[in-house]
């Protein structure tokens, strides 16, 4: 799961990057609107931490922007104006959810969670996959009730396929949402950790669909 | 001594002006009749001077003779102070012709060194006869034959007759004048009254905008007013710009520290426990100081919102849609009967008294959240007469609260699930609002379980 956090404040862009990666997630950060805005329309992000009160081009208009372009990602907005107009303006603009400063880091963690969640049409905060439970509050993972020990990669990549279960999801996207913008990808080493990840959870959960990528779904629910 | 009073000022001027002047001019006036008067009162006589010098004569034996006929009564009477005299003058041996009125008596002559003759050869001067009167003389001396016997004629009036009609004329003129002065002074002290009866109107047009009836100075004023009332408003207007101005700027900086406080917020987690608490609870002080600055500088700014108009359903709809979107899983309704309700708030507080009462709902409810906005039944308005007023109602299927609870959540900054977000001021901002617009604020339990929030706020007529 990849974030994008835009926030003009470096030290508090810096605790959530810390909070967010902490929790298992790929982050990327943007210190004001112009490269905020292009990050977003770059690359691949799960989810967006937008500021409002941004330098060079503020955050409402770069979400406007981002939407006038088709982007979907979940968006959550941060800003020190609490008012209702404000959040109206926001929510307007395109944003999925809202948090007044001051926060805790906490607070938008379990915000980005549940849009992330939500964005993949997951109504629980537990996703389930056959014997496979994913607990995205707690970024656990369990077979048939026993914990899984898994790496961060390895949590990020059956994470991702959680979210998008049943769909087939392509190595490119794989390794779009699982790496920063500034790792040297490649793709050869998803292959390495479906493989891992397959002997963890057993081999018939994750299917590899020739020539397009991989889909995870729980058996018997396959066509 | 300064006279504050302007009509009293205007008033002592206009008076002694109005004093000095009458007495000059009555005192001119006067002189001018006297002077008058008293060259009648000699051409009278001398008119009377050339009836006796006709009218006399020296016969053949030297002895004056003639009876002047004046047609006045005076002369014939005694003592009246109305007399003629005629003396021979030199070699001339003749009793003088007297009138009857002097009798025996003598009058007085002037030496004529002291008044000499004018260029008629007639003089006047002022003596006593004998029996006291003042009287005016007027003489001349005449050659009556050509033999060269000479004779001195002197007609005398009484100048009580002059005195007393100098007098009466003075006394009518003081009359009539200080009738016309005091008569001036209610003038001028009707003309201040009147005059400065738009300063009155400035004074209460300036009573109602210290009450908030009224933003600025209106009305026709006279000329030498306007710019008075211009300035009054020009000063109005800078002053609200001022105070906008101090007003954003406090919000500017309430709003720049909650970064810094949210910074300091989080690194005092990961600080050794003592002095994490430490900062962690002078972080949550400066967080309530700039909420509550906030909210006293957005309560300021109510005050001007006299006339204030919103559209009850595009405001409440616009609400809805941010509540639901920020809470996909729950079903939030709304109803407005009937449609076209108008509240007498300003757009700001209908969305911070009516979004957070929906935020909080949103927050503890199950599964739905109903907004029902009505007119407010008859016995709201009988609190005020002549006021309309809404009921919005807003309704949660969550686990309600129980009396001590709703008690509780009235008090400023009182969070009772602390393990839900927020800062706690939702609701005291709330019942702010509400005070500010003499509204009302009930929180109950539903019937059917689950909280209700009823609003009472003021309709547009």
């Amino acid at each position: 799961m990849r974030i994008l956090i835009v926030e003009d404040d470096v030290n508090l862009n810096r605790q959530l990057a810390e909070v967010l990666k902490e929790a298992g997630y790929v982050v990327d950060q943007a210190y004001d609107g112009e490269e905020g805005h292009y990050l977003g329309d770059a690359e691949p992000y799960d989810a967006v931490i937008l500021d409002i009160g941004l330098p060079q081009m503020d955050g409402i208009t770069v979400l406007e922007k981002w939407r006038g372009d088709g982007k979907t990602m979940p968006v959550l907005i941060l800003t020190a104006r609490d008012r209702w107009s404000d959040k109206v303006a926001g929510i307007d603009a395109g944003a999925d959810d809202y948090v007044a400063k001051p926060f805790h880091v906490e607070e938008v963690l379990a915000r980005i969670r549940a849009l992330i969640r939500r964005a993949a049409g997951h109504a629980s905060s537990e996703i389930v996959c056959g014997p496979v439970r994913l607990d995205t509050k707690g970024s656990k993972a369990t077979v048939d009730g026993v914990a899984l020990k898994l790496t961060s990669h390895e949590f990020r990549l059956l994470s991702y396929l959680m979210h998008h279960m049943g769909q087939v999801v392509s190595r490119t996207e794989l390794v779009e949402h699982m790496y920063d913008q500034d790792f040297d990808r490649d793709s050869n080493t998803i292959e390495v950790f479906i493989g891992r990840l397959r002997k963890k959870i057993g081999n018939d959960l994750i299917e590899t669909v020739r020539g397009l990528g991989y889909r995870m779904q729980a058996p018997g629910n396959g066509n | 001594m300064a006279i504050r009073s302007l009509t009293a000022r205007v008033l002592a001027v206009s008076t002694v002006w109005a004093v000095v002047s009458l007495v000059v001019i009555g005192v001119v006036i006067s002189e001018l009749y006297r002077q008058g008067s008293e060259r009648g009162f000699k051409d009278l006589l001398r008119a009377q001077l050339f009836n006796v010098v006709n009218s006399i004569s020296v016969n053949e034996k030297t002895v004056l003779s003639g009876s002047p006929q004046l047609g006045d009564l005076r002369f014939s009477q005694p003592q009246t102070g109305w007399y003629w005299v005629v003396d021979p003058i030199g070699e001339f041996d003749t009793p003088p012709l007297i009138s009857t009125s002097l009798g025996n008596g003598k009058l007085p002559i002037a030496s004529v060194d002291e008044v000499p003759f004018d260029t008629g050869y007639v003089r006047f001067y002022t003596t006593k006869d004998p029996f006291g009167n003042e009287v005016e003389v007027s003489e001349t001396e005449v050659v009556l034959d050509i033999q060269g016997h000479t004779a001195r004629f002197r007609v005398a009036g009484n100048r009580d007759v002059l005195e007393a009609d100098i007098n009466r004329f003075t006394r009518n003129l003081t009359i009539a004048l200080s009738i016309f002065g005091l008569g001036g002074l209610g003038v001028n002290a009707l003309t201040i009254l009147f005059g400065l009866r738009p300063l009155d109107q400035v004074r209460r047009s300036l009573e109602k905008i210290r009450a908030g009836e009224s933003e600025r100075l209106d009305g026709a004023f006279p000329r030498e007013i306007q710019p008075l009332a211009n300035e009054v408003n020009a000063l109005i207007d800078s002053n609200r710009r001022i105070v906008e101005r101090a007003r954003m700027q406090v919000g500017n900086l309430a709003h720049s520290l909650k970064t810094p406080i949210a910074v300091l917020l989080n690194e005092a987690r990961v600080l050794e426990a003592s002095h994490g608490e430490l900062v962690r609870s002078q972080v949550d002080a400066m967080q309530m100081q700039v909420q509550s600055y906030l909210s006293r500088a957005r309560i300021a700014a109510q005050r001007e919102s006299v006339l204030a108009r919103t559209e009850a359903q595009p405001a409440l709809e616009r609400l809805v849609r941010v509540v639901r979107k920020l809470n996909p899983e729950k079903q939030v309704h709304l109803s407005i009967d009937p449609p076209g309700l108008v509240l007498a708030m300003e757009l700001q507080d209908v969305e911070e008294t009516v979004g957070n009462l929906l935020e909080n709902a949103a927050r503890h409810a199950r599964g739905e959240v109903w907004l029902n906005v009505r007119p407010a039944p008859s016995e709201v308005h009988a609190k005020e007469p002549g006021r309309q007023w809404i009921v919005l109602d807003v309704d949660d299927d969550g686990p309600g609260l129980n009396p001590d609870q709703i008690a509780l959540a009235m008090k400023r900054g009182k969070r009772l699930d602390e393990s839900k977000p927020g800062t706690g001021l939702g609701l005291s901002i709330v019942s702010e609002i509400v005070r500010e617009y003499q509204g009302s604020l009930t929180l109950s339990r539903r019937d059917e379980g689950g909280l209700r929030a009823e609003l009472v706020l003021p309709a547009a007529v």
